[in-house]
C-alpha cells in the first residue's frame, strides 16, 4: 500500500539496511515467518533509526523501470521494513497509478529464486564461484584485448552518455539492442518526413480508429498510455465512441476490440493501407491528394481486393467511412505486422494518414513520445557474423540476450561460442550468460540508480527502492571497475556511477539559470517526485511536409506464400521473453487464447476440422528456418491460411521458472530483415502445417466460449445505449436492503467495471497477484481447475451479425448483499460485514467447501495444498494479508486491509473516508480506469453514479444475489443479431424468471 | 400379535428349541473363511487409512476434486451410505407399528445395518473437510471466542439429524436384543456367560418383563418412524438449499427419502441372501420374505423412477435456460455414462421384480440388489457432481474425476462396514430368537392354515 | 396460627423475598445504567494524551540490583542484554514512549534502536557489563537480537495505532512492566481476552464513531477542508453511549 508520503534516498542505502530491518514487523507481519533471513522469535530493531520511516508502515519511492515492456513507466516502490513488496504506477505519471503487467511483474524479476546470486566463472562446462576482484581483473584484462562489443538495451539520458564514453574510453563499440524495436517504423518516417522520430499517436481524439496489426493495446509503442487514450476516446453514454477497424491476418488483444476486423493475407496490409489512401485522396481532392496521386493510382480496390483477400465492398465501406471521419487516424503495423517489406507497410500507412489529414491532427510529431534509438536486428545478425568469423575478441552483454532473442537460424549462439571472451553482466542465467565466460551480475532495476528521458522534457530518475537482494552490483559500476583495470580510469571523474549521475544532473541544473533552487533541493525533489520536467526549446513541426521520394516511392507487391503464412506476435505476458520467469506471467492466462504455462499453434477452424485437428492435439509447423511441434489452439479470429505462434516462450536457460516451456517461437524465423529498415521479418514466412495425431498438453483456463445469453458478459450496439435500462441497478434497494450493510454503518463498498473500457490487459490480476500474497499454481494444478487467481478475465464471444465480438469480463467476488456463500458456511467463516462485504475468516474456516458450490459466480478459491513461496519470493509477500495455508477457502476481499487502513485514517482526521481515498489494488494499475471502487451509499460517490448509468446491469441478477459489482455493458458500432443483449426483447422473460423482482 | 392374516408356509416348522440352536449355532469358534473375509476387510481398512493420512498432510489436492466440482466422492458416498442406514429404521419400527409379521427375521439384520452404516457414513464429513482437525468447529458449545456453529446451514441440520439417527437406532437395536442375549447368557458358560449375562440386563424372562419390554419397543419404534423421513429429507437439504442448478429443488426430500429405502432393502436383501445360506438359516429366512422385500423394492423403485422424470419435467417446467441446459448436459455431456447406468439399474432392471418367478429366485435377486446398489452410487454421483460440474458461469465449467486417494477410501468404507457386520454376525444372534420363537409358537398352536 | 406456623411463614418470607429484593434492585441498577448509555450528548474536545503520566515511585534499585534482579527472575524469557523495565521507569523516571515511540502510528510496537540506548549509555553505566556488551554489538553493527515476548498469530492483524489513540492505556495489555525486572507475556493474547473489551456491552466503536462522524463533521467537500481532530471521538460511553471495540471478524482478521 502507499502511504501517500514518498520518500527519497538522500545519502545512500544504509537507512534502509536491509538484513538489519527485517522481521521488525513482528505482530501480525505474515511474511516475518517464512524463509531466511528468518527472525522468527527475535525482534531486530534497527541499528541507527531512520529519521522519516515508522517501522511496520509503508513507504514509497519513486523510482524508474525500463525493462516491463515496450514503455518506460515511473513507478513507486512501496518498501515494508526494507523490501519492495508492491509497485503502483507514479500518480504524477501521465499515466497516473495505472501499470502494465509485466510492470508489476517486475517484482518477481527482482525476487527470482534463480538469479545469479554473485560472480560466476566458467571452469570446464559448468559457472563456478568467483570473487568480484577477479572477475573485475578478467573483464578489463579482456576490454584491453580490443575488439571489445557492449550490448546494452537502448537507453536515453545519462546511460547512453555514459556508454557512449566508456565505449570510446575503452575502444570498444556500443550497440544498443531492442529485439522487438521500431527500426521499421523511424526509417519509414525517415523516408516520407526525413524525420528520425516516433510520432505522438492521439487515438483519443480520433473518431476512426484504423489499425493495420499495431497491438497499441498490449505489446506496442506504449500500451499503458495507449490504453488510457483508447478509453479517453470512448464515451459510449453520450452515444460517441471512436468506430476502431482492424486489418490484418491475426485478430490480437488489440483487435479483440475492433468493431469490424478486415481480415487481410499477412503482408498485404500494405495494399489494404494504399487503396484505403487512394480511395480517400480521390474523396478529398486537396493538394495532399493530388502530391500522392501518381504513387497510389495502380491501387484500386478491385486490383487489391484479390491478393489481400478482402471483398472490394467492405474495403469500399472502410474507406467511405474513413474519409467521413473527422478526426481518423491509421495506426501502423507492430510485431505481428512487421514482414520481409515492414517499411513499405509503414509508409503505406503514413501515406493514408497523409492524405487523410491525420498528420498533425491525431498524429503528431511535436508530440511527448521519444524512444531511445537503437542497432537494428540486420546489425546484430552482422555481428553475429563477425563473431564467427572471429572478428571479436569480447563481448560483454549487459541487458540483453540476443543468445535466445536472435533467430536460431542465424546461429548466433554458436558464433558467441567463437568469441575468446564473453561477458555477462546479466542478474539472470539467461542463454547468453548460460553462455558466458565470465558472469558479473549487476542490479536488478529495482536496485539500482538510473534516469531516461520517457517522454519529451521529462528526465525520469531512478533510485534504489532497496537493498540488493545478491551479491550483485550497479552495472555501469562494473564497467567502470572494468575500465579502471583496463586502464581508462582517468576517462571519467566519477568514481561510481551515482557519481556520473549526480555530474550530468550538474550540467542539467546548470542550464536551469539563476532563479533555479539549489542543485540538493533540486535533485531530493526529482528524487522524491520520480523525475524532473525540463524546458524544451524546440518541439519541431507537428506536421511535416512529405519528401518527394516518399510521393514517388514504388512499393513492393508482397510474395504471396505459398502454404501457410507464419504469424509470430508478442503477448503481454512474456513480451519478447523476458517475462518468462515470473510465474504470474506463467500463470497469466494468455487474454486471446486464455492458455498458461505454455506456447501454443493458433490455426483457424476452417483449417483444423478437415485435418481433424482439435484444441490441445500437436501439430507440426515446418518453415525455411525451422519446425516445431506444439500444441493447437483453434482460434477464429484468425485467417483460414494463417498460423500464428506467441514469443517468449521455449526457453533452455533463464530458470526454473522459463525453462522447458513450449516452443521458442523464433526457431521457425530463418531471418530474413527488412531490405530497408533491416529490421526483422516477425510474420509473412510461408509454413506447412501437418497433424501428428497426437494428443499434447495446453492447458486452457475458460470452461466455454459463450455466455449462452445468462447475462454474464453483455453487448450492445451503441444506438441502444439510451434505451438499455432493463438492467439499471436501483441502488437504493441495493444499499437499503436488509442485510447488504449495517443501516448504522456510512459505508456499503461497490464497485463498478466497465467493460467497454476493459482491454483485457491483465494489469490488475497481476496487481492482486502482488497485493494479496496469492500464490501460483503450475501448470498441472491449473489443468485441474485449481488456479488461486481471485480475479480472472473471462473472455467470452458474443455474435455479431457479420461476425463476433469479444467481452473482456474481469470476475472477482461480487461481494453480494445476499450471498448464497454464507448461509452454507457452517462456522460463519463466510459472513456478511457491516460495511456490506462477504468476509472470508481464514482462521474459522475448516473447509467444507459448501460456499464455493454455492457462488454462482465461481470466484471462491480453495488451498488444496500449501503453497510454497520460495526464497527470496517470500520477501515480497505483504504483511498486511495473511498468507493462506492448505484446507482453506479464500477470496477477493476488496482489498480489506486498505480499506481498514483507510478508515484509521480517516478517524485519525475525524472524518469520514472520501470518495477515491481507498483504491483497491486492481482498481489502481487499470490503464483504461474501467474499475472503480467506492461508497455505494454516498450518492455523489464515482461508483454511484457510474453503477446508475444506463448501460449497468448486474452479472446474473435473476439470482437476485445483489453484486456490489455493476458492470457496464461494452458497446459496439457492429449490428446485433435481433434479440441480442441490450436491445430489449429478452428482459421481459428474464424479469418473469427472477420471483423476487 | 395379530398375524393370523399372514400366509406363512407351515410345513416343516423348526421346534422352538431347534429355533435356539440353529440361530445361536453361528455364535461358536468361526471357520478359516471367515478370518480370511475379517482379515481382507482389516487390510482395505488400513490402506484407506493410509490414504487419509496422506491427505491430511498434504492437503485436499490428494482427492480429485477442483472448482467448481468442490464436492466428489467422498459427498457421494456419505450419502449412498445414509440412504443404506435407512432400511433397518424402516423394517424394524414402521413395519412393526403397521404389524407386518414378515420383518421378525430380518429387522435385526437390517437394524445392524443401520448401525453401521451411520458408522461408516458419519466418517465422510470429517475426511472431506479441508482442516479436519478443526472439526470441533461445527459442534455447538460455549467457546472462549463467543462463536457458535451458523444454525442456518444445512451441514449443521446435517450433524444434528444423523447424531439423532445413530442414537435411537442404537437403542432400538439394543433393546430388540435384550432378550436374545438372555438366551446366550444360558447357553454358554464362563467368561461369555458373564459377558452375555451382563449385556441382558438380568433379562428373567417374566411376564412383567415382557410388559416392560413391549411397551418400550412400542415407545421407541414410535420415535423412530419419523426419522425415517426426516434423515434424509435433511441431507437432501444439503444440496435442496443450494442455488446450484440440478440441486435446487423441492422435490429433493420425497426423492432423497424414496431413494434411500429403495437402496436400504436393497443393502438388506444383498446381505442376508449369503448370510441365510453361510449360516444355513433357510428354514427361518423363507422366500417368503424375499417376496416382500422384493415387492418393496419394486415400490420404491417406481418412486425413484418417477422422481427422475418429474426432475426432468421440472426443468422443462421451469423455462429456465440454465436449468435445462443443466439437465440436457447430465442425460448427453460428458457425465451421460454415470446418468446412463444410474437409469439402468434402477428404473431398468426392478422392473423385472413384476414376475414372481424373479422375486423367488434367491440368484435373481441378489444380482438385481447388486445392481441397484450401484446404480444408487452412481445416483448421488450424478446428482452432485454433473449439477457442479455444468452451473451458471458457463467460463467455470470443468469436469472431475476421482483420484486414487478418494476410490482407495471409498472403498476402504465398504471394508469398514462389512467388518463390523461380519463381528455381528459372529457374536450375536443375526434373527430376532424371541421374535421367532413367537412366531413359531403361534403356528404350531393353529398347525397353519 | 401457631408459633411453629408463624416461624415457617417468615423463612418462607425470608428465603423467597430477599432474592426478590435483591432482584428488584439488581434490575433497578441495570435500567440506570442503561439509561445512562442512552443519553448521547455532543462531542466535546477530549484532552489528547499519548503518554500517560503515571505515578513513580522510586524503589532505591541499584543498576547492579537491577541486572541481577533481571536475571534472577523466573517469568518471561531471558534477554541478551539484562534489561530491567522497572529501574529504567521507575527509578530512572523514564516513559514507555520514550523507547517505545510512534507506536501511535503503526501495527507494530517499535523496538528501540541500538542507537537510542547508546545515547545515554555511551556514559552512562560504560563500566557495567551488560552495557559493555550492548557497546559490543553497536561497535560490530549488530542490532541486539531482543526475545519477543509478545507475539500475535500471523492471521491476525492486531493495529498498535488504533489501540493507544482510543486510548488504551499500555498496561491494560503488557502489565505493570514499570515492575517487572524481566518483562514476560502479562496477557493471553487469546481471542477470548480480545473480547473481553471488544464484546462489551453497548454498540461496535467503529460503527459508532462513523456515526457520531456524520453527525459532528459532516463530509468536507474537498480534502482540504479535512479538520484534524487528533485522536478518534474518544470516551463514546461519555458522549454517545455505548462503547466497545468492533466485533466484526473482518477488522482483524484478513
Amino acid at each position: 500500500m502507499n502511504d501517500g508520503d514518498v520518500k527519497y534516498s538522500g545519502n545512500g542505502t544504509t537507512r534502509r539496511d536491509f538484513v538489519k530491518v527485517m522481521g521488525v514487523a513482528g505482530a501480525g507481519a505474515a511474511a516475518a515467518a517464512c524463509g531466511p533471513p528468518d527472525t522468527g522469535d527475535k525482534l531486530i530493531p534497527y541499528l541507527i533509526p531512520p529519521d522519516d520511516i515508522v517501522p511496520g508502515t509503508n513507504v514509497s519511492y519513486a523510482t524508474l523501470l525500463t525493462g516491463a515492456g515496450p514503455e518506460p513507466l515511473t513507478v513507486h516502490a512501496s518498501v515494508r521494513d526494507g523490501r519492495v513488496i508492491k509497485l503502483e504506477g507514479n500518480p504524477s505519471a501521465r499515466t497516473g497509478t495505472a501499470l502494465s503487467a509485466m510492470a508489476h511483474s517486475a517484482l518477481q524479476d527482482l525476487y527470482d529464486p534463480d538469479r545469479v546470486p554473485g560472480p560466476r566463472q566458467r571452469a570446464a562446462d559448468a559457472l563456478v564461484e568467483t570473487t568480484w576482484e577477479d572477475a573485475i581483473a578478467a573483464a578489463g584484462a579482456a576490454v584491453a584485448g580490443g575488439a571489445t562489443v557492449l550490448l546494452t538495451p537502448p537507453a536515453i539520458g545519462s546511460a547512453a552518455r555514459f556508454y557512449q564514453e566508456w565505449a570510446d574510453a575503452v575502444g570498444a563499440t556500443w550497440m544498443p539492442w531492442e529485439p522487438l524495436g521500431l527500426e521499421a517504423l523511424r526509417t519509414a518516417h525517415g523516408i516520407a518526413f526525413g524525420l528520425d522520430a516516433i510520432p505522438t499517436y492521439e487515438i483519443n481524439r480520433s473518431d476512426h480508429i484504423l489499425c493495420f496489426g499495431a497491438d497499441f493495446l498490449g505489446t506496442w509503442l506504449a500500451p499503458v498510455e495507449m490504453g488510457a487514450r483508447f478509453a479517453a476516446g470512448r464515451f459510449a453514454d453520450h452515444g460517441v465512441q471512436a468506430r476502431f477497424t482492424f486489418v490484418g491476418p491475426r485478430l490480437s488483444l488489440s483487435g479483440l476490440k475492433a468493431d469490424e476486423w478486415l481480415p487481410a493475407r499477412a503482408g498485404t496490409e500494405t495494399l489494404v493501407a494504399l487503396a484505403i489512401a487512394r480511395e480517400v485522396a480521390a474523396r478529398k481532392a486537396d493538394g495532399r491528394a493530388a502530391r500522392v496521386e501518381g504513387v497510389l493510382a495502380p491501387f484500386t480496390l478491385e486490383a487489391v481486393a484479390e491478393s489481400t483477400g478482402v471483398e472490394a465492398g467492405k474495403l469500399a465501406d472502410l474507406a467511405e467511412h474513413f474519409a467521413a471521419a473527422q478526426a481518423p487516424i491509421a495506426l501502423p503495423p507492430g510485431i505481428a505486422g512487421q514482414g520481409p517489406a515492414a517499411t513499405d507497410t509503414h509508409l503505406a500507412v503514413i501515406l493514408l494518414n497523409y492524405v487523410a489529414g491525420a498528420i498533425g491532427s491525431t498524429i503528431r510529431f511535436d508530440g511527448e513520445t521519444v524512444r531511445p534509438r537503437h542497432v537494428p536486428f540486420a546489425a546484430m545478425a552482422d555481428l553475429g557474423r563477425r563473431m564467427s568469423e572471429g572478428e571479436i575478441q569480447t563481448v560483454i552483454v549487459a541487458g540483453v540476450n540476443p543468445a535466445y532473442a536472435m533467430p536460431a537460424s542465424l546461429g548466433f549462439a554458436e558464433a558467441l561460442a567463437n568469441v575468446p571472451n564473453v561477458i555477462s553482466l546479466s542478474p539472470h542465467a539467461d542463454e547468453t550468460a548460460a553462455a558466458a565466460d565470465w558472469i558479473l551480475p549487476s542490479h536488478h532495476e529495482l536496485e539500482a540508480w538510473g534516469d531516461g528521458m520517457i517522454s519529451r522534457g521529462y528526465m525520469a530518475l531512478a533510485q534504489p527502492a532497496m537493498q540488493p537482494v545478491f551479491d550483485t552490483r550497479q552495472r555501469e559500476d562494473i564497467l567502470l571497475q572494468v575500465a579502471a583495470v583496463a586502464g581508462a580510469a582517468e576517462a571519467f571523474q566519477a568514481t561510481d556511477y551515482r557519481g556520473y549521475l549526480q555530474g550530468v544532473w550538474q550540467d542539467l541544473h546548470g542550464r536551469l539559470g539563476a532563479e533555479a533552487p539549489t542543485f540538493e533541493d533540486w535533485w531530493h525533489r526529482a528524487l522524491s517526485e520520480g523525475g524532473i520536467a525540463l524546458a524544451v526549446p524546440d518541439l519541431g513541426d507537428p506536421a511535416p511536409a512529405l519528401t518527394a521520394a516518399a510521393a514517388n516511392y514504388s512499393f513492393r507487391a508482397p510474395a504471396a506464400p505459398e502454404d501457410f503464412s507464419l504469424v509470430t506476435f508478442p503477448t503481454v505476458q512474456f513480451y519478447d521473453g523476458r517475462g518468462a520467469n515470473r510465474q504470474w506471467m506463467q500463470e497469466f492466462p494468455d487474454t486471446v487464447t486464455k492458455a498458461v504455462w505454455n506456447a501454443w499453434v493458433e490455426i483457424h477452424p476452417e483449417t483444423a476440422g478437415p485435418l481433424g485437428v482439435e484444441t490441445g492435439d500437436l501439430v507440426q509447423v515446418t518453415t525455411a528456418g525451422g519446425s516445431v511441434t506444439a500444441p493447437a489452439y483453434v482460434y477464429k479470429g484468425i485467417r483460414p491460411d494463417t498460423l500464428a505462434v506467441p514469443l517468449g516462450q521455449g526457453h533452455t536457460a533463464y530458470g526454473r521458472t522459463a525453462v522447458g516451456r513450449g516452443f521458442n517461437a523464433l526457431d521457425l524465423l530463418d531471418g530474413t530483415p527488412d531490405q530497408r529498415s533491416g529490421s526483422l521479418a516477425y510474420s509473412g514466412a510461408s509454413a506447412t502445417l501437418t497433424a501428428t495425431g497426437r494428443r499434447g498438453k495446453l492447458v486452457i483456463m475458460q470452461g466455454h466460449d459463450y455466455d449462452l445469453d445468462r447475462e454474464i458478459a453483455e453487448l450492445i450496439n451503441i444506438h441502444d445505449v439510451p434505451n438499455a435500462m432493463e438492467h439499471e441497478i436501483d441502488l437504493t434497494t441495493l444499499v437499503e436492503a436488509a442485510f447488504d450493510s449495517d443501516p448504522q454503518s456510512p459505508y456499503r463498498w461497490g464497485m463498478s467495471i466497465d467493460l467497454n473500457a476493459c482491454t483485457g490487459c491483465g494489469a490488475c490480476v497481476t496487481a492482486c497477484y502482488s497485493e494479496n500474497n496469492l500464490p501460483v499454481v503450475g501448470e498441472d494444478l491449473c489443468g485441474q481447475g485449481r488456479e488461486m487467481s481471485w480475479m480472472q478475465i473471462m473472455r467470452y464471444w458474443e455474435e455479431t451479425e457479420d461476425g463476433y465480438h469479444a467481452v473482456h469480463l474481469p470476475t472477482l467476488c461480487q461481494q453480494c448483499g445476499d450471498a448464497p456463500c454464507e448461509p452454507v458456511c457452517p462456522v460463519y467463516a463466510a459472513y456478511h460485514t457491516p460495511e456490506g462485504l462477504n468476509g472470508q475468516i481464514y482462521n474459522r474456516c475448516v473447509g467444507t467447501r459448501y460456499c464455493a458450490n454455492n457462488c454462482p459466480y465461481k470466484v471462491r478459491r480453495f488451498n488444496w495444498f500449501t503453497y510454497e513461496f520460495p526464497y527470496p519470493l517470500n520477501l515480497q509477500l505483504n504483511p498486511d494479508v495473511t498468507v493462506r495455508s492448505k484446507g482453506v477457502m479464500e477470496k477477493c476481499t476488496f482489498c480489506v486491509q486498505r480499506i481498514n487502513k483507510a478508515k484509521l485514517d480517516a478517524k485519525d482526521e475525524g472524518r469520514l473516508v472520501a470518495d477515491g481515498e481507498i483504491q483497491t489494488a486492481c482498481m489502481q494499475s487499470c490503464p483504461t480506469q474501467a474499475i472503480v471502487f467506492g461508497n455505494l451509499k454516498d450518492p455523489a460517490s464515482r461508483v454511484s453514479r457510474k453503477a446508475k448509468g444506463s448501460r449497468g446491469y448486474a452479472m446474473l441478477d435473476e439470482l437476485n444475489t445483489r453484486p456490489a459489482i455493476t458492470y457496464l455493458k461494452s458497446v459496439t458500432h457492429a449490428a446485433l443479431p435481433e434479440g441480442a443483449h441490450g436491445t430489449g426483447g429478452e428482459h421481459e422473460e428474464t424479469a418473469e424468471q427472477a420471483p423476487e423482482h | 400379535m395379530a398375524t393370523a392374516e399372514i400366509e406363512v408356509p407351515s410345513e416343516g416348522l423348526p421346534s422352538l428349541a431347534d429355533a435356539n440352536r440353529d440361530i445361536s449355532r453361528p455364535i461358536s469358534t468361526p471357520y478359516k473363511r471367515y478370518w480370511l473375509l475379517l482379515g481382507i476387510c482389516g487390510a482395505l481398512i488400513a490402506a484407506a487409512g493410509i490414504a487419509w493420512t496422506i491427505q491430511i498432510r498434504d492437503g485436499m489436492g490428494r482427492a480429485g476434486i477442483n472448482n467448481p466440482v468442490n464436492w466428489g466422492v467422498y459427498i457421494v458416498t456419505f450419502v449412498f451410505w445414509v440412504g443404506i442406514a435407512h432400511s433397518g429404521t424402516l423394517i424394524s419400527a414402521v413395519l412393526y407399528l403397521v404389524r407386518s409379521g414378515w420383518r421378525t427375521t430380518i429387522n435385526r439384520t437390517a437394524e445392524a445395518m443401520t448401525i453401521f452404516a451411520v458408522m461408516t457414513a458419519g466418517l465422510f464429513p470429517l475426511i472431506h473437510l479441508g482442516r479436519v482437525w478443526y472439526f470441533y468447529y461445527l459442534v455447538p458449545y460455549p467457546s472462549t471466542r463467543l462463536l457458535w456453529p451458523n444454525f442456518r446451514s444445512p451441514l449443521v441440520w446435517d450433524m444434528f439429524a444423523i447424531g439423532t439417527y445413530f442414537t435411537i437406532s442404537l437403542v432400538f437395536w439394543y433393546l430388540g436384543l435384550i432378550p436374545d442375549l438372555a438366551v446366550l447368557r444360558d447357553k454358554f458358560t464362563g467368561i461369555k456367560k458373564k459377558l452375555y449375562g451382563a449385556f441382558s440386563l438380568g433379562w428373567t424372562g417374566s411376564v412383567r418383563d415382557w410388559a416392560h419390554y413391549r411397551r418400550l419397543y412400542l415407545y421407541l419404534a414410535g420415535i423412530a418412524t419419523p426419522l425415517v423421513l426426516s434423515v434424509h429429507s435433511v441431507v437432501s437439504w444439503d444440496f435442496a438449499m443450494g442455488v446450484v442448478p440440478g440441486w435446487h429443488s423441492t422435490i429433493f426430500a420425497p426423492y432423497f427419502v424414496a431413494g434411500a429405502i429403495f437402496s436400504g432393502i436393497a443393502m438388506v436383501i444383498t446381505i442376508t441372501i449369503p448370510l441365510r445360506w453361510a449360516f444355513g438359516l433357510d428354514k427361518y429366512i423363507t422366500t417368503y420374505h424375499f417376496d416382500n422385500m422384493a415387492k418393496l423394492l419394486l415400490f420404491t423403485s417406481l418412486i425413484v423412477g418417477y422422481a427422475y422424470g418429474m426432475e426432468y419435467f421440472l426443468a422443462w417446467f421451469s423455462a429456465d435456460p440454465i436449468e435445462m441446459e443443466s439437465f440436457r448436459w447430465r442425460a448427453s455431456g460428458f457425465y451421460r455414462g454415470p446418468f446412463w447406468i444410474m437409469v439402468f439399474c434402477n428404473v431398468v432392471v426392478p422392473m423385472s421384480l413384476w414376475f414372481k418367478r424373479t422375486r423367488n429366485s434367491l440368484k435373481a435377486l441378489f444380482v438385481i440388489s447388486v445392481f441397484v446398489n450401484i446404480g444408487m452410487w452412481y445416483e448421488r454421483f450424478v446428482i452432485i457432481v454433473t449439477s457442479l460440474a455444468h452451473e451458471f458461469d458457463p467460463s467455470a465449467w470443468q469436469v472431475y474425476t476421482p483420484s486414487l486417494t478418494e476410490l482407495t477410501i471409498m472403498v476402504g468404507s465398504f471394508a469398514w462396514f462389512f467388518f463390523w457386520f461380519l463381528l455381528f454376525a459372529k457374536t450375536l444372534p443375526v434373527i430376532s430368537i424371541a421374535e421367532v420363537k413367537e412366531h413359531l409358537a403361534h403356528e404350531h398352536e393353529h398347525g397353519g392354515h | 396460627m401457631t408459633l411453629r406456623h408463624r416461624l415457617i411463614a417468615a423463612a418462607v418470607i425470608v428465603t423467597v423475598g430477599l432474592p426478590l429484593v435483591f432482584l428488584g434492585f439488581g434490575g433497578a441498577t441495570l435500567d440506570a445504567s442503561g439509561q445512562e448509555a442512552a443519553a448521547t450528548g455532543t462531542l466535546q474536545e477530549v484532552p489528547v494524551r499519548l503518554d500517560p503520566i503515571k505515578e513513580r515511585n522510586p524503589t532505591g534499585q541499584t543498576a547492579d540490583e537491577a541486572i541481577a534482579a533481571h536475571e534472577d527472575a523466573t517469568e518471561g524469557p531471558e534477554q541478551p542484554i539484562p534489561f530491567n523495565h522497572r529501574f529504567h521507569s521507575q527509578e530512572l523516571q523514564m516513559q514507555c514512549e520514550y523507547c517505545h515511540g510512534s507506536s501511535d502510528q503503526t501495527a507494530i510496537a517499535v523496538m528501540p534502536a541500538v542507537d537510542l540506548c547508546m545515547g545515554c549509555h555511551r556514559i552512562v553505566g560504560a563500566n557495567l557489563e551488560p552495557i559493555q556488551r550492548l557497546r559490543g554489538f553497536y561497535d560490530s553493527g549488530e542490532p541486539v537480537p531482543w526475545e519477543r515476548v509478545y507475539k500475535v498469530p500471523e492471521f491476525v492483524q492486531f493495529p498498535h495505532r488504533a489501540h493507544i489513540r482510543s486510548q488504551v492505556e499500555c498496561e491494560e495489555c503488557h502489565g505493570k512492566v514499570e515492575e517487572m525486572d524481566r518483562v514476560y507475556q502479562y496477557t493471553s493474547l487469546k481471542m477470548g481476552w480480545c473480547l473481553d473489551c471488544h464484546w462489551d456491552v453497548g454498540e461496535d466503536t467503529d460503527v459508532a464513531t462513523d456515526r457520531l462522524l456524520i453527525e459532528q463533521y459532516p463530509p468536507p467537500e474537498t480534502p482540504d477542508e479535512r479538520q484534524p481532530i487528533g485522536l478518534y471521538p474518544r470516551r463514546l460511553d461519555q458522549q454517545y453511549g455505548a462503547n466497545r471495540g468492533p466485533i466484526d471478524c473482518f477488522a482483524c482478521h484478513y
